[in-house]
């Protein structure tokens, strides 16, 4: 079963080491099972959940009818800093 | 402490692909990577048998050989094994596109294949090798050049072999999806036709259940480990890619293939317990095959089940006493059988 490597001091001439498996002899006793594989994830459907429409992350406050009451006049606004 | 490429699993997932974390891959390299330039393909030349036979050799070397020895594996169900984040001894000596420093600045994909002419390259396989290196050139900025195989990479000219397939061909098919003109990936539905979800390893329940009986596994209704291998190995008895995931073309092939054993299970016990043609109808038309419905053509016509219980018994029957001629036999019992009326009866067979 794969475990997890430990880390091993990088030798110096570690950039021209070639471990591609098609150079090295395959030994029965290296043979991972199927049954000792990982879980795998992905390459299916994901069903696409539905707006709940009360969840404040679904909602969209961009086109709102405004009223009067709700506008903000030029004399509400507040103090700016800056520009000058 | 973690490397670099930790970003992999998930731009390979994103991509549509099957993707499975080996254990501690987020800290797993001979150091951390250089800028990534590129990806570098190679085949294993491992077994011929299992998924992903090489990936604990990919993952932990040899004894004379520090792993890991790339960073990902890719099995022959199109499943990608994420194995390392940081830096993989896959390329040695070589030069692409003017760069030297394979290790440092390719990320290694070694897919599982022997090399072989007599082991052809499954097409889910390939698929996925090319989609899952668009990704990557797409995530790092790079184009199709920069997908190279070790083969080209690997100097003296002629080192190396791998990987089996023609790489030109390879890039321009991976510059197709990167420039989105590609066929969209197949992405397996969630439900079949029937209503039944797709169903893979970390499932549970009573549909769990029933893929372990028709398995003919223990029935503790859990996907596990034993369930996908067990599965793995029906699909590939049965034509379908061996990826473990009990989709619409599994359930129907498992739906088909379970009949019999319905059959075998109401039928008297010990093998040499049906000894009569009667016995056969009885069996096959008190059997679950009997209410069978085909998605395509919905339930078997009267009589229909019937008919092939007599004539597969009566082939059966010929053949056990020694006569050579069992599948030359007359076929006008099971159209008698299927029909109200019956036809012409040919008068020289037994059963007519």
């Amino acid at each position: 079963m794969p475990t997890d490597a430990i880390l091993v001091p990088v030798p110096s001439d570690d950039e021209d080491t070639d471990g591609c498996l098609c150079g090295l002899e395959h030994s029965d006793d290296d043979v991972t099972l199927d049954e000792e594989l990982p879980i795998a994830s992905g390459g299916v459907e994901v069903e696409k959940q539905e707006l709940s429409g009360t969840d404040e992350d679904d909602l969209d406050g961009c086109k709102l009818d405004f009223t009067a009451g709700d506008q903000t006049t030029d004399e509400e606004l507040p103090v700016a800093t800056g520009g000058t | 402490m973690a490397f670099s490429l930790t970003w992999l699993a998930e731009v390979l997932e994103d991509a549509g692909l099957k993707v499975a974390e080996q254990p501690g891959w987020r800290s797993r390299g001979r150091g951390e990577m250089g800028t990534v330039k590129g990806v570098m393909c190679h085949h294993t030349a491992g077994s011929a048998k299992g998924v992903m036979p090489s990936l604990d050799v990919i993952t932990n070397g040899r004894p004379d050989l520090a792993g890991p020895l790339a960073q990902l594996g890719l099995a022959r169900d199109g499943t990608y094994f994420v194995v390392a984040a940081g830096r993989c001894n896959h390329a040695g000596v070589g030069m692409w596109q003017g760069l030297s420093t394979g290790n440092s600045n390719f990320i290694g994909i070694e897919a599982e294949n022997t090399g072989t002419a007599n082991d052809p390259w499954p097409a889910v396989q390939m698929d996925a090798y090319r989609r899952g290196v668009a990704a990557i050139l797409k995530k790092i900025g790079a184009n199709a050049i920069m997908c190279c195989g070790h083969k080209e990479y690997a100097l003296p000219v002629g080192r190396k072999d791998d990987p089996s397939f023609d790489m030109v061909e390879f890039r321009t098919l991976v510059a197709t999806i990167l420039a989105g003109t590609a066929p969209d990936p197949i992405i397996i539905p969630n439900v079949d036709a029937d209503g039944r979800p797709t169903l893979r390893r970390g499932a549970h329940g009573d549909r769990v259940k029933q893929i372990q009986s028709d398995l003919q596994l223990s029935t503790d209704g859990i996907f596990g480990a034993k369930t996908e291998a067990a599965l793995r190995q029906f699909q590939r008895e049965h034509g379908l890619v061996p990826d473990g995931i009990v989709g619409p073309k599994t359930w129907a092939s498992l739906e088909v293939s379970a009949a019999p054993a319905g059959i075998a299970a109401r039928a008297p016990a010990g093998p040499a317990a049906v000894t009569s043609i009667d016995q056969i109808v009885e069996v096959a038309g008190d059997s679950d095959i009997a209410r069978f419905n085909w998605r395509d053509r919905g339930k078997a016509p009267a009589g229909y089940i019937k008919g092939m219980a007599l004539a597969f018994g009566r082939a059966y029957c010929k053949f056990k006493k020694g006569e050579p001629a069992a599948l030359d036999t007359c076929s006008r019992p099971q159209v008698w059988a299927m029909t109200p009326r019956a036809p012409t009866r040919c008068g020289t067979c037994s059963y007519c």
